[in-house]
């Protein structure tokens, strides 16, 4: 069936395009419940200090406040994603960690009566010394954040390969450089927004997450409610790209308001609060140190990587991971060497991102691009060279099985005329390319499948029902645009009852790459059970044999004998006549190895698959100003087989907006914990008028596991986007970058410091 | 955010009686200035008094020199071919302000009212000698800008006065000017620095200008100037404004005196681009650090008065050049 596709593979409007142009979808901040009261939320305006006492009788004494709560009225559990890293209280009551913590909050019919409420609360701090660089605060006598971690440090992972020293020592050329990069934004265009409603010992929630039964599983555990009544319920997300994963305060807020009202409640965060109090990104320090052969082979790699974890744990084991993984993923390292830090430091809660470890990433290729030119070596031979292929094992212990790496890089650099560009360069012009891997999936136990559940209705409309989400990346069409394949009715016919955790079934949710790998699989081979039933009726009722039939527009078919057909509707009716409706479960688990642990057992096999992909920047630089200008971008991402090629372009212009564009926009700037820009003024994200030409290569590798042959549909292209940029700077001006975002000061100070070099 | 009272007066009389009888009370135009201060609650006043409904604050007059009102729009100063052609600078600064949205509402006189050092309009309406026009409740005066500044977010005004419109005088043939504006996004931004200038020039050779095609080639300006040193450019007048480099929007007086009267040159340039920097007093803040700035204006003057009389030497050429800068 596979290689004669109806829809798959198709440019199809997705099914959630037309409710969005037309403002019509509706998202939390727009929910309205009857009798719901608004939530506002003191925060803390010290980086560290000792919680003495919080009183919020003043609050309730205000007419029209019907809640206030602090950390006093939880239940004294802490949120973390591993059993080692539960630290989180959300709302705290030992001490407040950073500037803009949760600390109290208010329901009230009204914002401007919270607003009064939030004023009479009483608290008294006993500040204490806070420290906010990484590197200050791994060292002895530094504040310390949580006793429980010793000089601060989190997490550390180690990963060890090979004889990293040995091999060092004989490599022709080795050269360690140090890379730094301001944490981001996630700058959703929602800020964050959460509705929740009790009522008889049922708690219903509605916020844009990228996991709702992981969600829902959290604040099982934070408000001590069995899983069954906490009910996260489907609504459209306004963009999470890793920030909406885990749960928030604002989800505990909000959960104790309504509980404590008898009311639903709705809390709705600014656009400062969202930056400040909703998650951020990683700072990094990146040192990267690599030896080659002569003739441009990689035979050793040894890191050092520090991340500014913020003040509590998060994801920390995964985020200080994965920059290395996606890297690790792309290209052959026979000894390697990882010793990343994630260190507590007085700032904002931190979580993965889509473009997580930038430093890393355009550190590792713009030191290679400098590697090649003094080795007299063309930067798209060299990773030519050290790139993974398939049947290869990585580093630790990933069999890499569909693998297009080596068509993404010769179908960018023939695009771009690359290699002569890069050696002839223009004046003030550079040319500079990205690769990565990134997995399609990662180990996260049970939690690691998905299933889905498919009726054929009694007019031969379908419901499916799955735990998968869709955070605007399109995954909602694309499982129904799988669906219409298998089952031979057209999109329009197709209902999606997704993400609401009493009704689907466990799901990986959309931070892992796994949405079109697993979801889509499951929903895949749930259809794949329902189109048998289908086809059986249909030959005994036609009289052919199962084989010869196919379902195409609604009607089942003889392949042979066409006119022998009937209606799907038919055949649904004649299912209930039976007593036994059209109705199927499927599911998929991927191949991973669930002894792999991030912290201490880094190795085994870390997804079902993997994609590829690589970008290419051009840039202009302005000497004068330090101004960068980048006027064509090419990126080429291997998918799989792309289940909607529109959307996946989509993603990789989005891509290149968010991690190419932005490695000369953004960047979160701090003064002694206080984020100095947390609004979109100072905030720069680029805009349509930034953006450059762009060119987006899909290079299908046909994946022997994914859904007719998929795999994931942009992320490669977040990974290396900033990465090309890094190169193409380099290119342009001889000069590694030292520290992301490159902004015209930055660039200005790196040209002069490198005054002479050519 | 507060709640406030809402007032539409319909004449500017009407306004400023108002004005003067509230407690408390704001005059609002576009909107886009007092409404993030209020949503700051940098401010927080009981009624605003809005001056969208009065016709004769609205209107662009060019028949002698150019009148602009108060309540025209951005977008309204960026359709204007008249003052693309001869006020170039001010629409180098409309056409770049906030975005398509914000200049359809938001107004040149709310942008100068508001008195950020920062306003785009401010450097344009510098150079080229705009008079503020001011009603008080029984007298009116005309003020030159440079004077209607006081520091940030304070301007001459006094309660109750309203800022009726811009008058600009005609200049000579030879004359062009230009609004560069620093960003580090092309929309929805607020300039790191922003220079203008407006400058006459005359050919002392005589002759036309015969390398006229130079300012199309994406050059840097020493080589352009070097080229034309031997049509002996004379600067007859000139003026040099910055702004986001000192409390207020300033001139670079000095670089002017300095510039007035001579033959154009490379080094010249280079020397006017020094003295201009020497007239600033930039700080560090989020958008830019001090010693970024001073640099900057090094640069940008130079790039801004090349503009400028790349204005002159090519009136009927693009407009806009398609250059680096
Ligand atoms: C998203 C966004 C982007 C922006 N981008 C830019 C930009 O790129 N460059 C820039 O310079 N500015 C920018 N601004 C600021 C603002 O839009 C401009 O300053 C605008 O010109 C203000 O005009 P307004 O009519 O909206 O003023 P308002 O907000 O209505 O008024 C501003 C002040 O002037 C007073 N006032 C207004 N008219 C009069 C009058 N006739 N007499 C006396 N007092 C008066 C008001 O009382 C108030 O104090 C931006 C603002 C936003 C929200």
């Amino acid at each position: 069936m596979d290689d004669n596709l109806k829809i798959v593979g198709k440019r199809v409007v997705r099914s959630d395009s037309y409710a969005k142009v037309t403002g019509s979808a509706l998202y939390t901040a727009d929910l309205k419940l009857p009798g719901m009261l608004v939530a506002k939320v003191l925060r803390s305006p010290y980086p560290h200090a000792k919680i003495i006492s919080i009183d919020v009788s003043g609050a309730l004494k205000v007419p029209g406040v019907k809640a206030a709560v602090s950390g006093f009225d939880a239940y004294g559990v802490k949120w973390g994603v591993f059993r080692y890293t539960q630290d989180h209280a959300m709302l705290p009551t030992d001490k407040v960690r950073y500037i803009g913590e949760d600390v109290a909050a208010v329901a009230a019919v009204d914002e401007e009566t919270a607003l009064e409420g939030l004023s009479r609360i009483k608290v008294e701090y006993e500040p204490l010394d806070a420290v906010f660089d990484p590197v200050e605060s791994m060292k002895d006598g530094a504040p310390q954040i949580h006793n429980e971690y010793k000089n601060n440090i989190n997490i550390h992972v180690h990963i060890d390969v090979g004889e990293v020293d040995k091999a060092m020592a004989k490599a022709y050329l080795v050269r360690e450089d140090t890379f730094k990069a301001a944490g981001e934004a996630y700058a959703m265009m929602e800020p964050y927004a959460v509705v929740a409603s009790y009522a008889n010992g049922y708690l219903d929630l509605w916020m844009p997450n990228a996991g709702p039964h992981v969600r829902a599983k959290a604040l099982s555990n934070l408000l001590k409610i069995p899983l069954n009544r906490v009910r996260v319920r489907h609504i459209n997300s306004g963009g999470a790209f890793g920030g909406r994963s885990e749960v928030a305060p604002g989800d505990l807020v909000a959960s104790l308001l309504t509980i404590k009202s008898g009311r639903p409640v709705k809390l709705v965060l600014s656009r400062e609060e969202n930056a400040t109090s909703s998650r951020q990104v990683h700072d990094i320090v990146a040192t990267v140190k690599t030896g080659m052969k002569k003739d441009g082979t990689i035979v050793a790699k040894d890191y050092k990587v520090i991340y500014d974890g913020g003040a509590y744990s998060s994801t920390g084991p995964i985020a200080t991971s994965i920059p290395f993984y996606v890297y690790e993923e792309c290209y052959r390292f026979p000894n390697v060497r990882y010793n990343g830090y994630r260190v507590f430091t007085n700032k904002g809660i931190r979580g993965m991102y889509g473009c997580h470890g930038r430093a890393f990433l355009a550190g590792n290729e713009a030191q290679m691009d400098m590697m090649a030119k003094e080795l007299g070596l063309d930067p798209v031979d060299v990773r030519l060279k050290n790139g993974l292929t398939a049947g290869e094992m990585t580093a630790t212990k990933s069999k890499i099985t569909s693998c297009g790496l080596k068509d993404t890089i010769i179908e960018a650099s023939e695009k771009t005329n690359f290699k002569k560009r890069w050696k002839k360069k223009e004046k003030n012009r550079g040319i500079g390319m990205g690769c990565v891997a990134i997995m399609c999936g990662f180990p996260m136990g049970f939690r690691s499948g998905s299933s889905c559940y498919v009726k054929i209705n009694d007019d031969g409309q379908v419901t499916l029902v799955t735990g998968l989400v869709d955070n605007g990346q399109g995954n909602e069409s694309m499982v129904i645009q799988v669906a219409s394949e298998v089952l031979g009715v057209p999109m329009e016919d197709i209902n999606l009852v997704n993400a609401d955790t009493e009704v689907t079934n466990l799901d990986p949710g959309a931070y892992s790459q796994a949405a079109a790998y697993v979801g889509a699989n499951a929903v895949k081979a749930a259809c794949e059970n329902v189109r048998k039933r289908l086809i059986s009726i249909a030959s005994e009722k036609l009289g052919v044999p199962e084989s010869d039939i196919d379902l195409k527009d609604r009607i089942a078919y003889s392949i042979k004998q066409p006119d022998k057909r009937m209606p799907i509707s038919w055949i649904a009716r004649e299912a209930f006549f039976r007593g036994e409706p059209i109705v199927a479960t499927g599911s998929f688990f991927p191949d991973i190895d669930f002894e792999r642990e991030w912290v201490t057992r880094p190795w085994g096999q870390m997804a079902g698959t993997f994609s590829f992909g690589t970008s290419v920047a051009e840039v202009e630089v302005d000497y004068e100003t330090g101004k960068i200008i980048v006027p064509r971008f090419t990126a080429a991402h291997d998918c799989g087989r792309p289940i909607n090629p529109m959307a996946v372009e989509g993603q990789m212009e989005g891509s290149i907006q968010q991690a190419g564009i932005a490695t000369i926009t953004e960047g979160n700037m701090w003064y002694r914990g206080f984020l100095l820009n947390p609004d979109l003024l100072e905030y720069k994200v680029p805009l349509a008028c930034d953006m450059p030409e762009i060119d987006t290569i899909i290079v299908s590798s046909h994946d022997p596991k994914g859904p007719f042959g998929a795999k994931e549909g942009g992320l490669t292209v977040r990974m290396n986007a900033y990465s090309a940029i890094a190169c193409a700077f380099t290119n342009a001006t001889g000069i590694l970058f030292e520290e992301l975002p490159l902004t015209p000061d930055k660039v200005l100070n790196l040209l002069e410091k490198n005054k002479g070099v050519k | 955010m507060r709640g406030f009272e809402y007032y539409k007066p319909k004449t500017v009389k009407e306004a400023i009686e108002l004005m003067v009888s509230l407690e408390n009370a704001k005059f609002i135009a576009g909107g886009t200035d007092i409404m993030v201060l209020i949503r700051q609650k940098k401010i927080s006043p009981q009624s605003v008094v809005s001056l969208r409904n009065i016709p004769e604050l609205a209107e662009i007059d060019t028949k002698d020199g150019l009148r602009i009102g108060s309540c025209v729009t951005h977008n309204d100063i960026d359709k204007n071919e008249y003052i693309k052609k001869y006020y170039s600078a001010l629409t180098d600064a409309t056409s770049q302000l906030g975005s398509r949205q914000i200049r359809n509402v938001a107004t040149i006189g709310g942008n100068i009212c508001n008195a950020a050092p920062s306003a785009d309009t401010a450097c344009p309406l510098l150079v080229l000698d705009a008079k503020a026009v001011i009603i008080g409740q029984d007298s009116s005066r005309e003020v030159d800008l440079d004077e209607f500044f006081l520091g940030p977010g304070k301007t001459v005004l006094s309660r109750g006065e309203i800022l009726k419109e811009f008058i600009m005088p005609r200049f000579n043939e030879n004359t062009g000017s230009s609004y560069i504006k620093h960003t580090r996004r092309e929309a929805m931004d607020l300039p790191i620095l922003g220079v203008a200038t407006r400058i006459t020039i005359s050919i002392t050779s005589g002759n036309e200008v015969r390398c006229r095609d130079m300012f199309c080639t994406i050059d840097s300006i020493s080589n352009i100037l070097e080229r034309l040193k031997d049509e002996g450019l004379r600067c007859e007048d000139v003026r040099i404004a910055m702004g986001v480099v000192a409390p207020r929007p300033i001139r670079a007086k000095k670089a002017e005196a300095a510039l007035k009267g001579k033959i154009v040159t490379p080094e010249l340039f280079e020397e006017i681009g020094e003295i201009a920097a020497s007239e600033a007093q930039p700080r560090d803040s989020v958008r830019g650090e001090a010693w970024y700035r001073r640099e900057m204006i090094k640069v940008l003057v130079k790039r801004s008065l090349a503009k400028s009389m790349d204005r002159v030497i090519r009136p009927d050429e693009a407009i806009y050049p398609e250059r680096l800068w």
